[in-house]
């Protein structure tokens, strides 16, 4: 079709396209200077809601992480405590049958095994009360300062402390005080009891001890071995979420960082665009009949 | 025919080519005037009406006489122009309106929401492993800490909504008066026109700046004008007259005084624009947008809001105070309020204020189950708000490429006005030759009668001399 074309009609032509152009730099320009390809939802409300999720899911796995952490510190604590526990019951273990051993008559060296035995008792103990961060780490999740008290009875509850590592995933990084170290203390009331016997009369009846030792050093390693499993499991739980948060972290960036070779060329060819624009209007806009009138 | 005629022949054409210079040196004078229509000089023929006995068969024609002077214009082109430029100012408010809203969002960003929900679900997670007084007391007082920074970002989208609304309440009062200024003016305009058509005078540039008083009326409220008798014309918003010939009506909004509740509650209450006391809904223009952002999309908005904060509020809740104490909760939420009817209940952080665990333990599974919240997408408050902010994200897309659709047909439709009634100097130009061309012929034939007179006056008779 034709139409008359008008001078102003050319400006207001060149005007808007310049400014059209202009708008694409400057879009452009505020990516390469911000690195983001969004600078408002709108700019890509699928980009906006991916964001979105990709931030609360790698919260959520970084979170994994420190729990898990966490997890494996308790685990660690109850590791060493239950290593040391192992040593003074294998120590009892030899006295036992070192008690067992000694004459009937040797009332002297029995008595001093006695003492051993009770000072061992008390190193027992101290383990079995071993705190994590102001919390005693066997005691379950019962509020009070000790899992045994002076006696050796259990003041904990058989409650989990359970750390979340993984999407449903719950790990428990305690173990039961009762499971280490017998129902209501078991251990603790049968070293009193050895104790007693050692020192009391004929040493009679010692012999038995021996297996009760041996009972309480098996549930001591039994605890022991399901804190090595747990822990390994922390560990490979830990190595998952980590990878999940590299993943999750690479995918957001995927959408939301610009790429930086493709957004440059943009943005020269848009910069070339706009001065070849502003060239050809200079040209464009100029000339009227005019300039040919003598 | 006289002796002299040939003389006024000559001066009628001199006055043609005269007048015809000064109409092309007016168009050049408003070769830029915004609104402004080219003008041109109706010339006819004239002719000789002598009969009868003065009937002859060998005369010339009588000159050329000027009919008077139009202007270029195209009536359905203007008409277009109009109601393409209201769309457009319609959909670049909306789209204004929806840009505020989603910068106000901060998302995607680290000052946004759900960075501030996904830091609180952490700090639960790290009070459900923490132990010992000490550790505990910090986990509390960071969970009430994060806990507070997600009410005040609530609390602050709030409030700037509410502002934007405010805003946008209180300029459609200003457009309103804007609207009834003009309508006022289109009235004293069609007054003077009818006088100057009535006098027989031009009124080319009275039009001029009538017709842009009227897009001015129309990118307002997208008002509809009927041509009537006299060069006049009426302007109706809705099916209102604002405009009937030389009277105008007064526009005004009714509600002035409305407020955010009030246009979101049970029964809401609505601006309006009203002519006189009449309620009309303007067809589109900045009124209409203005009002359908105070009306619907803001309140929809904070609506969605007091959604998200509800959500929070219920989901922690839920978890934190499970059987529902009175008192007991986390988080309390004022619905009349909106968003920022949200406020953190848990006054500090020792055992008898913060039930993090189940009572007589130190399991602290309450707060591990919090922390656990966005493992659920049917429970996370994060899946709610994300769906919300990527609705808003979407509209706002929308309206943003309606407005762009919008602007770049009324650019058309203006250049095609701009076809019609734009002045185009090269022509211009070229008419100035053609004039002062003819100017100079007739001052040629001029002297040539004169000289031809000179020979009959001063040169006959004088034989033999």
């Amino acid at each position: 079709m034709f139409s008359r074309i008008t001078n102003r009609s050319i400006a207001v032509g060149s005007m808007t396209n310049l400014q059209a152009s202009m708008n694409r730099s400057n879009k452009l320009q505020e990516q390469l200077s911000s690195g983001q390809v969004l600078s408002k939802p709108s700019d890509d409300p699928v980009v906006t809601n991916n964001s979105i999720q990709y931030r609360t899911e790698i919260g959520v796995q970084e979170q994994y992480g420190r729990n898990n952490l966490d997890g494996q510190a308790w685990l660690n604590s109850a590791d060493a405590a239950l290593q040391d526990s192992v040593k003074v019951m294998q120590r009892v273990r030899d006295l036992t049958v070192q008690a067992a051993n000694t004459g009937a008559n040797d009332t002297t060296a029995r008595r001093a095994i006695a003492i051993e035995v009770d000072s061992l008792k008390e190193n027992l103990l101290s383990s079995a009360n071993t705190k994590y961060l102001g919390r005693p780490i066997f005691a379950g999740t019962k509020i009070g300062d000790v899992a045994f008290d002076a006696t050796g009875a259990f003041q904990g509850d058989a409650g989990v402390v359970a750390r979340r590592v993984g999407p449903n995933v719950d790990v428990a990084a305690n173990v039961s005080g009762e499971g280490a170290f017998g129902d209501d203390g078991a251990t603790f009331a049968m070293l009193t009891d050895l104790s007693t016997a050692l020192k009391s009369g004929s040493g009679a009846g010692i012999n038995d001890f021996i297996t009760k030792v041996d009972t309480g050093l098996g549930l001591l390693k039994d605890s022991l071995s399901t804190v090595g499993a747990r822990t390994n499991q922390l560990e490979a739980l830990k190595d998952t979420s980590d990878a999940r948060v590299d993943s999750l972290t690479d995918s957001h960036n995927d959408i939301t960082a610009i790429d930086l070779p493709k957004t440059l060329i943009e943005y020269n060819l848009q910069k070339t665009a706009y001065e070849t624009a502003l060239a050809s209007t200079a040209k464009v806009i100029q000339p009227t009949l005019m300039d040919f009138l003598r | 025919m006289s002796t002299f005629s040939g003389i006024n022949l000559t001066s009628k054409a001199l006055a043609a080519a005269q007048r015809s210079m000064e109409v092309t040196g007016q168009n050049i004078a408003n070769a830029n005037t915004p609104g402004y229509s080219r003008q041109r000089v109706d010339q006819t023929e004239s002719v000789v009406g002598e009969g009868g006995i003065w009937a002859r068969r060998n005369i010339a024609g009588d000159g050329v006489e000027i009919t008077g002077i139009s202007r270029a214009t195209d009536a359905f082109v203007d008409a277009r122009q109009r109601q393409d430029a209201a769309t457009s100012a319609e959909q670049q408010a909306t789209a204004k309106v929806w840009n505020d809203v989603e910068t106000g969002l901060g998302e995607p960003g680290s000052a946004s929401l759900t960075q501030r929900l996904t830091d609180t679900y952490k700090s639960w997670s790290d009070l459900g492993n923490a132990q010992g007084s000490d550790a505990v007391s910090s986990a509390r007082t960071t969970v009430l800490s994060r806990s507070q920074a997600v009410v005040d970002t609530l609390k602050g989208l709030d409030e700037s909504l509410t502002q934007q609304w405010g805003n946008l309440r209180d300029n459609a009062s200003v457009l309103a008066e804007d609207a009834s200024g003009t309508a006022a003016r289109v009235a004293e305009l069609n007054n003077t026109i009818r006088k100057a058509l009535n006098t027989g005078s031009s009124a080319n540039e009275l039009l001029d700046q009538r017709d842009q008083a009227v897009n001015h009326l129309a990118e307002l409220t997208g008002a509809r004008v009927v041509q009537r008798d006299g060069g006049m014309v009426d302007v109706y918003v809705g099916n209102a007259a604002i405009v009937t010939g030389d009277r105008s009506e007064t526009l005004s909004v009714r509600n002035p005084g409305l407020t955010l509740a009030q246009a979101k509650g049970a029964g809401a209450q609505a601006l309006q624009l009203q002519v006189g006391a009449t309620a009309v809904s303007p067809d589109s223009g900045t009124l209409r947008a203005t009002l359908d952002a105070v009306n619907t999309t803001l309140p929809g908005v904070s609506g969605k809001y007091a959604d998200t904060a509800q959500k929070i509020a219920d989901e922690v809740n839920a978890v934190y105070n499970p059987a529902g104490t009175a008192g007991g909760d986390f988080f309390a939420f004022d619905a009349t309020k909106g968003a920022g009817g949200l406020s953190v209940l848990v006054a500090g952080t020792s055992d008898a204020q913060f039930a993090d665990s189940t009572p007589g333990t130190v399991d602290r599974s309450i707060a591990k189950t919090l922390g656990q919240l966005p493992e659920n997408p049917a429970r996370s408050p994060s899946t709610s708000w994300r769906s919300t902010v990527t609705s808003l994200a979407s509209s706002s897309q929308a309206a943003e490429s309606r407005a762009d659709l919008a602007a770049s047909v009324a650019l058309k439709s203006s250049a095609a006005r701009e076809a019609v009634s734009g002045v185009n100097l090269d022509e211009e130009m070229t008419n100035l030759v053609a004039f002062q061309h003819a100017y100079s012929a007739a001052a040629r034939v001029l002297t040539s009668i004169d000289e031809a007179l000179d020979t009959l006056i001063n040169r006959t008779g004088l034989v033999g001399r």
